[in-house]
């Protein structure tokens, strides 16, 4: 069933085989190559940032990367390259529709020592993400080179506003790759079409129940640029839109469990129903549902509008993903609770923490992502990018938990926990 | 491979019920089971035995012993009976195989899956479902000596299903061959189309059953206990915001609520703001002290608990618990106004 304006969203892929520092940026035949000085200065002109540095890392480098804020495709709206991160950084247009230029093999990730330097503020937990050793095996980040702002955080101006400079810079950084590879781009590109057309009724309705989190500053997902808790959730919007950079991260809490704003953009879980619309089902569309919620009566009242939404987009199933660890597990399995009880099938994605948060009986059909508590073989890092001056790095055994994105609950990982 | 076998009395031919008080023995070789183990390959190097009542009523002092035997000469694996349905011998094989899998030799074990002794290895042993009477001897010792070959050997014995064993409560990663998504995907078609599929992970909790209510409490002793992370001002102990390794305890004799700003919060967990402002709303001094000025109470412990509940590992948390539990039990304290965040 096509809606109306919902015109297929067309992706070029540019591959990326190799990335060289240099004085500009291109692209040629998959080689990308940066000009970092100019990223960096972009990067050090937000305010609230005293000092920017870029990197590139390849995978195998005895590189840690800590203090992890976000990590982000490179891609450009492009036929309007303005509007690219509608609201977060381009203009607030609709988007999943159109022409999309996406770089494939290399991201952009910020780093940003969070606690202020007197520790009177609350540190968010630091992600890494190594270029080798054992966690590189299971971190999304590790296999393909990356481009490293490593920003750092002007102590007398207030948190929100260098993070909201961070997350500025590594989209202007991701946006701006991705610009200068389709300008320069004659060749080589794999393109997706990814539409949703009318397709035989009788296929069952499936929709994706994607749970994101706001609860301020460095806790909030962002949707077209809004705080999730500004917008009215839960809510329907097209799978294309998060595909194309209208959800995007700068909640910073349970580092391999949480959803970097590449996991949006590459979303496996999206693109799968997609694949099997008009083949195995009906790919229905998307809900937005906000995780985290204060207390019980919260929780259940959101999971009951979305299990009615996905009711109202006639699913008879709906994979439910989670964000983070902790009380979000309830909201997740409240969620399956209620699709269950209103006729909706309901799958859920969830890591664990040496087991389940929470449980509903309802939950019969879950998808482990990982137990996040497991520890890593000991590896030391030969050089470290975006720590505080003056801390030292040892070899010492890291939990799962550390690692960015290993255990993302929207499903692109690997990783999976078996009894033993 | 080195081999240490443990038994009770009875198994290992002290006697029966009327040897149940024996003392903790070293005897060289194989016996009782122990020989059936060489029937089926596996060559016992060392026999511990103990009664099961002297386990069960000296405990410290019978582990200590048993401990040092196997820090004398450290086993490449550890056989605890089969115990089958017996509590105490299925207690101690368990207590032991916890002890002896913590100083990080493999233990191998067999019991039946209600026996006690199961949870008592917290675990640290693989046990090999058995009977619950010794007429399943023969099929456990052939199964204990697989997982002791495997183990003895420095080799992985799989998952519980492969390896014969009851799943330990561990929960292990591995990498599979499709993500997260296409299994999630594939799983909810399956459950649409009622074909069988499998849910990855099943809930394993620990259920607590509320004590009874203190019958009355004007006579009883009442303590505070939080993982809010209040802690006094300035924190002096250095509380972490996050991932605890550790309870404190701070005097509360004489103190009449914890205000602002003698106390704080830590905890990394949640916005601290309206518990900084009045710290007896994380944990509720003023009010519990007036019930004990009214009489509703017998008295205030004199001191509180605290730490910080958030990201902390289960069985860290577990442990925490037991240690508090223990010390408020040891002060005689009836009840406990347990505050979490």
């Amino acid at each position: 069933v096509s809606r109306a304006g919902a015109e297929p969203l067309v992706i070029a892929h540019l591959p990326v085989d190799r990335v060289r520092e240099a004085g500009t940026t291109t692209w040629r035949d998959g080689t990308l190559e940066v000009g970092l000085a100019d990223i960096a200065a972009l990067a050090q002109s937000e305010p609230g940032i005293s000092e920017a540095r870029a990197h590139v890392v390849q995978p195998g480098d005895p590189v840690r990367l800590r203090n992890v804020l976000d990590a982000v495709v490179p891609t450009v709206k492009t036929d309007s390259p303005e509007v690219t991160f509608p609201g977060a950084l381009g203009g607030r247009e609709t988007v999943g529709g159109g022409r999309t230029t996406m770089l494939d093999g290399v991201h952009v990730i910020s780093t940003m020592p969070t606690g202020s330097p007197d520790g009177e503020e609350d540190e968010l937990p630091s992600a890494i993400v190594d270029m080798d050793g054992p966690a590189a095996e299971i971190s999304p980040f590790s296999a393909t080179p990356a481009l490293v702002l490593a920003l750092t955080r002007d102590p007398d101006v207030a948190f929100e506003v260098a993070e909201a400079s961070a997350r500025r810079a590594a989209l202007r950084a991701a946006r701006d790759l991705a610009a200068a590879a389709a300008h320069d781009a004659t060749a080589g590109e794999r393109t997706e079409v990814l539409d949703l057309g009318e397709v035989d009724a009788s296929l069952p309705r499936i929709c994706a129940i994607v749970q994101i989190t706001s609860e301020g500053p460095g806790l909030d997902t962002f949707v077209y640029g809004r705080p999730a808790s500004e917008l009215s959730l839960p809510s329907f919007i097209r799978p294309g839109e998060i595909l194309d950079g209208a959800v995007t991260s700068g909640a910073y809490e349970s580092p391999a469990a949480r959803n970097p704003t590449a996991t949006y953009q590459r979303s496996g879980l999206l693109r799968r129903l997609y694949a099997e619309h008009g083949r195995s089902l009906c790919f229905a569309g998307v809900i937005l549902t906000l995780g985290y919620l204060d207390d019980g009566g919260e929780k259940r009242r959101m999971a009951e509008a979305a299990a009615a939404l996905a009711e109202e987009l006639g699913a008879a199933g709906a994979v439910g993903t989670t964000y983070s660890l902790g009380n979000s597990h309830t909201d997740t399995m409240l969620t399956v609770q209620a699709c269950e009880r209103g006729g909706i099938r309901a799958v859920a994605i969830v890591a664990e923490e040496g087991g389940l948060t929470d449980h509903v009986p309802e939950a019969d059909a879950l998808v482990s992502v990982g137990n996040v508590m497991e520890l890593l073989p000991a590896w030391e890092p030969a050089r470290v990018i975006g720590n505080e001056p003056g801390t030292r790095e040892g070899a010492s055994r890291t939990p799962v938990l550390d690692v960015l994105g290993a255990a993302t609950q929207l499903g692109d990982g690997r990783l999976r926990a078996v009894s033993a | 491979v080195r081999v240490v076998h443990y038994l009770n009395q009875f198994f290992a031919g002290l006697g029966g019920e009327e040897a149940a008080g024996h003392e903790p023995v070293r005897i060289e070789g194989a016996t009782g089971p122990g020989r059936g183990l060489a029937a089926v390959g596996i060559r016992v190097t060392t026999t511990l035995a103990c009664g099961d009542d002297r386990f069960a009523e000296r405990e410290d002092e019978c582990l200590e012993r048993l401990v040092s035997w196997l820090d004398e000469e450290p086993p490449d694996v550890l056989v605890c009976g089969p115990a089958f349905g017996s509590g105490r011998y299925g207690y101690a094989c368990g207590v032991l195989a916890r002890e002896a899998s913590r100083a990080g030799i493999p233990v191998v074990s067999g019991m039946h899956p209600d026996n006690p002794g199961v949870l008592a290895a917290e675990g640290g042993a693989f046990i090999v479902p058995t009977s619950s009477n010794v007429a399943g001897m023969r099929e456990a010792l052939a199964r204990v000596a697989a997982l002791a070959r495997t183990l003895g050997a420095g080799g992985d014995p799989g998952d519980p299903n492969e390896g014969g064993y009851l799943p330990r409560g561990l929960r292990r990663n591995e990498i599979s061959s499709r993500t997260g998504a296409d299994r999630a995907a594939d799983m909810l078609l399956a459950k649409l189309e009622g074909r069988p599929f499998e849910s990855e992970a099943v809930p394993a909790f620990d259920r607590v059953a509320p004590p009874r209510a203190v019958p009355d409490l004007s006579g009883a002793i009442v303590a505070l206990v939080s993982e809010a992370g209040c802690v006094p001002q300035g924190n002096p102990d250095g509380l972490v915001s996050r991932r605890a390794r550790a309870w404190l305890r701070y005097p509360i004799d004489g103190v009449t609520g914890l205000d602002a700003p003698g106390y704080e919060t830590v905890h990394g967990g949640f916005d601290t703001a309206a518990g900084n402002a009045d710290p007896n709303r994380l944990v509720p001094l003023d009010a519990v002290r007036e019930l004990e000025t009214e009489g509703v109470i017998g008295r205030l412990h004199e001191v509180f608990y605290t730490t910080t509940g958030v990201d902390t590992p289960v069985a860290t948390a577990a442990t925490f618990g037991q240690e508090i539990a223990q010390e408020l039990r040891d002060a005689g304290v009836q009840a406990v106004v347990l505050t979490g965040t």
